[in-house]
């Protein structure tokens, strides 16, 4: 029983301009204790998955259908769809932690550290505000802060973008969730900065037993961090698996377009795509489509490589299981066939 | 933090310097002085001969060139004295004195009701933003923050002074008290207390206004940045993200809000003391300039400018109370 489990979920953004249908029908599920990658261009519709999981998602945006389902130590399960406010409170910050992208702002710059991170604790703990300190001080050590007892009374401000990480990381996981949802973590941060953190998260799943949603547009640090990866594009999960099928053996055909588009670090799976190796970042040629004017059919037709057409145009492809756990959605995974140069000039698909 | 107050307070001098010189300059630069006003407006024909005139003008010093002049009224000013109102005959601190009471009982209620009010339905606009009654209600402040003063203050003494005249609501057209000095201390408390009643009003409803757009403005500003997300992820409640989180940010800017009005907490508004011919310093200042009464008018003019800048230095220094961002240094 997965611990978190989503299926068919749809946010749509209802904007002046019309709707625009971020997430639509997203599945994925995530294991106890496990971390699943999810991965994707940028605009495909990640963070506003992440964000769905919470009920975050600012208006316009609404979850229009699916279900999100959260499980408890007993298997039984909550639908965060249709929860009730006062219980959804409980579930944010109590049971799913949350870590978002920009740690330069997602701090209140007004309140100290330590006074955050208790908050967080008296939000779902019944302890008194000299033990929601405590925690918050054991909180700091935990994410390895230096001199954290001093940390407790500083301002956001005081503090470096690689220490605030820490901080929100620390909050995050304050009530001790059983899922962490991580959204780009370490993106705005350096790349020394980046790999401490991606290690900090590593150490504490492996000590608190957390399961990690950890989105990122970064395979290298999926093949390092995650257990399963679930690719996403243009608002749909295209591909799900284990990490190590999912580098060994990519079924879609954009997945093996994005391992083919990664700097080249000694050859992957990826380089099978039949794409010239030439050590130089490439990328799939063609642009993402916007949730406004998503293609017709399989929603990668305009950029495969394998397409066949004009079946790929017609039908949406459903998600199908082609391996135990390998999830894949293309008609065509099992037989691909050459794929075409799509980096020359073709008649465009009506 | 004593060197940061030294330097504001010098600076503060010199920000004094200029504004007054600037302000002689101009008033004594104003067609007309104190003589021709002052006589010529009442009586054509008690028009001083010339030789009254160049003794008067000796007396009041306005036979030497402006800029003597200035240098005279402040070395008057460092020594404590801000000289005598031309046209009343009386020291200039004796006629601030009497009036700085009237306008501060106005202003002063004025702010308090202003932001008594102005904050709650600031914070009730942001949290139901969007909503039929939140949309109601700032179209209606936004109504009244856009209707001119007089126009509200000859409203209010239509209705008050004589639609309802010879009612219980009858208010008084203007002034601020119709009584007797001998009268007892309770009667006249009352009894201005009914006079202040509209002026109040017109005063309490522009700030009013403003407040409570600002607040909302503000708030709405806070809510949309990515601290907001995060407190509503930890597991915060509406009410605790809205007045916790979001209105502890907009702290910062309403102070500086309520520095810049403590001048007008003094300074009074010319229009409505002019309307409901209210004794306090707005329409003080209104007449000094009307008669070229020139220490009258370098007197307000200085003090309105000592309260801007002290307003200025207690917002900065609340500022950093509210922001820990900020610090003196
Ligand atoms: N408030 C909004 N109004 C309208 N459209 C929105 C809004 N927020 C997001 N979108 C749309 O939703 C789509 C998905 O956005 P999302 O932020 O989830 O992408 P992402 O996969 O997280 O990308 P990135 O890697 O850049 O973070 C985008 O195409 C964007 O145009
Ligand atoms: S369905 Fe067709 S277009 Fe889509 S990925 Fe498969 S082969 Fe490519
Ligand atoms: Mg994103």
């Amino acid at each position: 029983m997965p611990l978190l489990e989503i299926n068919n979920l749809v946010t749509a953004f209802h904007t002046p301009a019309g709707r625009v249908p971020a997430v639509d029908g997203v599945s994925l599920s995530i294991e106890r204790g496990k971390t699943l990658g999810l991965v994707g261009e940028s605009g495909c519709g990640k963070s506003v998955t992440a964000m769905s999981i919470l009920r975050l998602v600012a208006a316009p945006g609404v979850i229009e259908a699916g279900e999100i389902l959260l499980r408890d130590a007993t298997g039984a399960a909550v639908n965060l769809v249709t929860l009730a406010e006062p219980r959804l409170r409980e579930v944010r910050g109590g049971r799913i932690g949350m870590i978002f992208q920009e740690p330069m702002t997602s701090l209140n710059p007004v309140f100290t550290i330590g006074d955050q991170i208790a908050e967080a604790v008296l939000l779902h703990r019944d302890v008194s505000r000299a033990e929601a300190r405590g925690r918050a001080l054991e909180m700091l050590e935990l994410v390895r802060i230096a001199d954290p007892k001093r940390r407790l009374d500083e301002y956001p401000h005081q503090l470096s973008g690689g220490m605030r990480q820490r901080v929100v990381i620390a909050m995050a996981l304050a009530c001790e969730p059983d899922l962490i949802i991580a959204d780009e973590p370490t993106t705005a941060l350096d790349v020394t900065i980046q790999a401490q953190i991606l290690d900090l998260l590593a150490d504490l799943r492996q000590r608190l037993g957390t399961a990690i949603l950890l989105i990122t547009h970064d395979l290298g640090v999926v093949a390092e961090t995650c257990d399963d990866v679930a690719v996403m594009y243009a608002g749909r999960i295209v591909e799900q698996a284990p990490a190590a099928t999912i580098f060994a053996r990519p079924r879609h055909p954009y997945t093996i377009g994005l391992l083919a588009a990664r700097p080249e670090r000694g050859g992957h799976a990826g380089r099978k795509a039949g794409e010239r190796a030439t050590g130089r970042l490439r990328t799939i040629p063609g642009m993402v489509p916007a949730p406004q004017n998503f293609p017709a059919g399989c929603r990668f037709h305009p950029r495969c490589a394998f397409a066949r057409l004009p079946e790929c145009a017609g039908a949406m492809p459903e998600l199908r299981e082609v391996a135990t756990g390998h999830f894949v959605r293309c008609p065509y995974a099992d037989a691909l066939g050459e794929p075409r140069r799509l980096d020359e000039p073709r008649e465009q698909i009506a | 933090m004593a060197t940061y107050l030294l330097r504001r307070l010098l600076l503060g001098m010199l920000t004094l310097v200029a504004i007054t010189f600037i302000v002689y300059g101009l008033a004594r630069n104003m067609p007309g002085t104190p003589l021709t006003v002052q006589m010529g407006e009442s009586d054509p024909s008690r028009k001083l001969n010339p030789e009254d005139q160049e003794r008067m003008k000796r007396i009041y010093g306005l036979d030497r060139p402006w800029h003597e002049g200035y240098l005279r009224w402040l070395g008057n000013v460092v020594r404590g004295d801000l000289g005598r109102s031309f046209s009343r005959k009386q020291p200039v601190t004796t006629l601030i004195g009497e009036r700085i009471g009237p306008t501060f009982l106005v202003s002063g209620t004025a702010l308090v009701l202003a932001w008594l009010l102005g904050v709650p339905l600031g914070l009730y606009a942001s949290a139901r933003s969007g909503m039929a009654d939140e949309r109601a209600t700032s179209l209606l402040l936004y109504i009244l923050y856009s209707f001119p003063t007089f126009v509200a203050a000859l409203f209010l003494q239509i209705v008050f002074s004589v639609w309802l005249r010879g009612t219980a609501w009858e208010l008084p057209l203007f002034g601020m008290s119709d009584l007797p000095a001998d009268a007892s201390w309770a009667a006249r408390a009352a009894d201005i207390a009914r006079h202040a009643i509209l002026p109040v009003t017109c005063q309490t409803y522009v700030s009013l206004a403003y407040d409570s757009r600002f607040i909302k403005a503000n708030m709405e500003e806070a809510v949309r940045q990515d601290y907001i997300r995060t407190a509503r992820a930890k597991g915060a409640g509406p009410g605790r993200v809205l007045f916790h989180h979001a209105f502890r940010n907009t702290l910062i800017p309403l102070v500086t809000l309520l520095g810049l009005s403590l001048p007008g907490l003094i300074g009074g508004s010319v229009i409505i003391e002019q309307i409901f011919t209210w004794p306090g310093m707005g329409r003080l200042f209104f007449e000094s300039i009307r008669e070229r009464d020139y220490p009258t008018i370098m007197g307000l003019t200085l003090m309105f400018s000592v309260l801007t800048l002290i307003g200025q230095l207690l917002a900065d220094l609340l500022y950093c109370l509210v922001d820990p961002r900020v610090s003196v240094e």
